[in-house]
């Protein structure tokens, strides 16, 4: 028996391992001023400026990524620092868009900031009264709501109707056991929360009345979206677990699945009917299907890097994917059909 | 043979490899096992026995953040095997044992976090077995050795159980994942 018979064996094991793990591709987006590291956390779109928005941490910059040439425009001002310690409690970590604004919270200094984006200019800021962990537009009120997990609430901001969108202190609503991540359904008025276990909470943004709380098959909540079309609220777990619910039906669980773990931040492509999800435990992002019913199928595994939890869809079927340890965003082409 | 029916028993750690179910990695949800496990084996001739073996191995969960989070994390895998034992010639003071089989396994691995649970479960036949001891007499009934073993298997069922949903299905597609153990093995001749 020749050396290469005698290995086939192990060789044929090891191919088989290989093909099964996922695969590795995209294209990289480093970040200015990150080299050492960024503690990404949340990740907007803006169809408007056809951009990535990535809170740059502790580089002090809002970076803007242009989805088809990767190029950075950044918005500076916002808290530096030197050391990266693998966190994402250092600077500028939450970001959204409307009226032609970018809203962006700061957690050293905890301060709200309205970004004007075609001038790269802060316009106004905020103190706020609790660390911000997600900030979020309410067209509906011309307000902006901040989840404030430390101070367990909810800290509402109403935006002046001057050019600046001047903020000021709205109201608090307390959450007890959360909140965890935040999205707005502008098309029925409605804000999304977790608990840090179990259960979602539905708030009017009317009225901010507590109007459901349902349960979300998560052990360890974190990401969600919405599908305001469909009617799709999309509840994450930390465990891999990814759950659609019936928003129109008081939260029904229509399907779950689980795949990959260490999920956090997790992207939507609504014309695609595709959900990113990227996992620190299992170093890789899952792309999910869902179907027009509400069910869940898998359509693909890549590979990520070390501390990747965060991801955000474009409308140019892109997934974006954080590298904290590399302070970059990774874009990777979806290849998989529409799943509606 | 003076002696035709062993009894065995093992403590191993165990690695795993490869794929639960499409996109779905085993080491996702746990970063290894530790296998105890209990074996009955016939001698049939002095180079052949017949193995029936079984193991239970507390899963170690990649997510949990404090000790009780851990602790009540804690998932298992058990595995039932059927094999066959060759005696190989003797070498220095042990007389190596390389054994061959097949199997069932059932997997779970879960977050328990402050109260609230979600579980994946798995199960399905394990395809090939592979073993070799190397046991030294401790006394003219008893042998005591280290051992390593790896199987290859695959799922055919996988369930989801939280809080708020409870799935069964078939796993779609076949993909193999499989162990990696090294351990000890004490045994002592019943009969």
């Amino acid at each position: 028996m020749t050396p290469l018979a005698r290995s086939l064996p192990m060789l044929m094991l090891l191919a088989v391992f290989a093909a099964c793990t996922g695969t590795e591709a995209g294209a990289a987006a480093p970040i200015p001023g990150g080299s050492t590291g960024i503690g990404f956390d949340d990740l907007r779109y803006s169809p408007t400026l056809h951009a990535v928005l990535a809170p740059g941490g502790r580089a002090g910059v809002l970076a803007m990524i242009d989805a088809d040439t990767r190029a950075v425009t950044t918005v500076s001002g916002l808290t530096t620092s030197e050391s990266y310690d693998g966190s994402h409690d250092v600077g500028a970590t939450s970001v959204d868009e409307g009226r032609g604004l970018l809203f962006v919270t700061d957690r050293t200094t905890q301060e709200l900031h309205v970004i004007d984006p075609k001038a790269r200019t802060i316009l106004s800021s905020l103190s706020l009264s609790a660390s911000p962990d997600y900030v979020r537009y309410v067209a509906a009120t011309n307000e902006v709501w901040i989840s404030e997990p430390s101070g367990s609430q909810l800290e509402i901001i109403s935006l002046g109707n001057d050019a600046a969108a001047t903020p000021r202190f709205g109201a608090v609503i307390p959450v007890d056991n959360g909140p965890e991540s935040l999205v707005i359904d502008q098309r029925a008025g409605r804000a999304y929360t977790h608990r840090w276990q179990s259960t979602t909470l539905v708030f009017d943004v009317r009225t901010r009345a507590l109007v459901s709380e349902w349960p979300n098959g998560c052990a360890a909540s974190r990401g969600l979206a919405v599908d305001e079309a469909r009617g799709f609220f999309f509840a994450g777990c930390s465990e891999g677990t990814l759950s659609v619910l019936d928003a129109a039906h008081d939260g029904h669980v229509l399907s779950s699945i689980a795949r990959g773990a260490g999920y956090d931040v997790i992207g939507y492509n609504p014309s695609l009917g595709h959900v990113y999800l990227a996992g620190t435990a299992c170093r890789c992002l899952v792309v999910l299907g869902v179907s027009a019913t509400g069910q869940l199928g898998l359509l693909g595994r890549f590979d990520a890097e070390n501390g990747s939890h965060c991801a955000v869809a474009d409308d140019r079927g892109h997934a974006w994917v954080c590298d904290p340890d590399g302070g970059q965003l990774w874009r990777i082409d979806d290849p998989y059909p529409v799943s509606f | 043979m003076d002696h035709t029916l062993e009894l065995g028993a093992t403590v191993a750690i165990a690695e795993p490899l490869g794929m639960a179910a499409q996109g779905a990695t085993v080491s996702d949800t746990t970063f290894g096992a530790t296998p105890i496990g209990l074996d009955l084996s016939y001698v049939l001739t002095a180079r052949f026995a017949i193995v029936l073996a079984g193991s239970y191995a507390p899963t170690i969960p990649t997510l949990c953040e404090s000790t009780n989070s851990c602790t009540s994390s804690l998932g298992s895998d058990t595995q039932l095997a059927a094999r066959g034992r060759l005696f190989l010639p003797r070498v220095w003071r042990t007389t190596p044992r390389l054994e061959l089989g097949i199997g069932y396994e059932w997997l779970t691995t879960k977050l328990v976090d402050n109260g609230a649970s979600a579980s994946r479960s798995y199960r399905g036949p394990t395809l090939a077995s592979v073993e070799l001891g190397l046991p030294f007499q401790l006394g003219s009934r008893w042998t005591l050795g280290p051992f390593a073993s790896g199987s290859l298997g695959v799922f055919t069922h996988e369930g989801l159980t939280t809080d708020g949903f409870r799935s069964s299905t078939d796993v779609s597609g076949r993909v193999v994942h499989g162990w990696v153990h090294l351990g000890a093995r004490l045994s002592v001749m019943a009969l």
